[in-house]
């Protein structure tokens, strides 16, 4: 079925035209992939555990827009082992909620998070600034705000319990 | 999906099962069976790496961890996904249109 949306944009009235079915088919799509993307990520790290992050931040990082940031965490023994747990297990608790559509906008925010540090730390920028991190941050905000996990996703069904219905419920569900 | 016709559904059922078989479902069997990489790792000396085929690996290298699924092979499985969705946009460009539609109004700024 073709939807017409018809909305105001910038001051501009727009009518955006879409195949509701494949909308909602792609949305679920690009949710499994970019959720096992970053789940992956963090996956392996576990497996090969014990991960550190210190040479990336003191040097790998160096002469970065964000390096002064990383410096910080790197050179500091506590915040560097909070840095060596979160990496892995956010990466990969961040995909698997994306891939499960489970707490799907919270998981996304917090990818889109971590892709803004890889996107300015990586600094992959040897064709040009619209790196595969830039890709990745641009799919995590795709997914937070269509609420991609509403499609075939944990968030679909929890998302008609009551506590579910609150303001806060919705910015992190989706 | 009432509004799908058989060649929608082949294209996700099909294109987009091949590839999520591809890569997420083959990506967790491949990590879980103990590769940290999808590729073929290798040893040379002192220099280690990966390669899509052991035999693209340097002379004399080692080949220490092998993937459960051949990467080439998850590589036809993706190609033939995303040509199926090709196959369907062309099918598309040929075919009348649907003369379903809803016309939905929403407030913005």
């Amino acid at each position: 079925m073709t939807h017409e949306l018809n909305t105001s944009v910038l001051g501009s009235d727009v009518s955006l035209r879409f195949n509701a079915p494949w909308a909602a088919y792609w949305l679920a799509f690009l949710r499994i992939l970019t959720g096992w993307w970053m789940m992956h990520g963090g996956l392996t790290k576990l497996m090969e555990w014990p991960f550190s992050a210190k040479g990336y931040m003191l040097f790998a990082s160096q002469g970065t827009v964000l390096a002064p940031v990383l410096q910080l965490f790197g050179n500091n023994p506590t915040l560097l082992a909070f840095t060596d747990v979160m990496i892995p297990v956010g990466e990969f608790l961040i995909g698997l909620g994306v891939l499960l559509g489970a707490l799907t906008r919270l998981a996304a925010f917090f990818g889109a998070f971590l892709m803004t540090f890889f996107y300015f730390t990586n600094a992959d920028w040897g064709h040009g600034l619209f790196s595969g991190d830039m890709m990745g941050l641009l799919l995590f905000i795709t997914i937070a705000i269509f609420g991609a996990g509403r499609v075939f996703g944990v968030d679909q069904w929890l998302e008609q319990m009551d506590w579910a219905q609150s303001r806060w419920a919705r910015l992190i569900l989706g | 999906m009432a509004n799908l016709n058989t060649m929608d559904r082949i294209a996700m059922y099909l294109g987009g099962g091949l590839i999520i078989l591809a890569i997420p479902v083959m990506g967790v069997i491949v990590t879980l069976a103990g590769s940290m990489s999808p590729l073929y790792s290798f040893t040379a000396g002192d220099a280690s790496g990966t390669v899509l085929n052991p035999a693209m690996a340097p002379e004399g290298a080692q080949i220490v961890s092998s993937p459960v699924f051949d990467p080439i092979l998850r590589g036809y499985l993706i190609l033939l996904g995303l040509i199926i969705f090709m196959l369907l946009g062309i099918y598309k460009l040929f075919s009348p249109a649907s003369d379903t539609s809803s016309t939905t109004t929403a407030m913005a700024d």
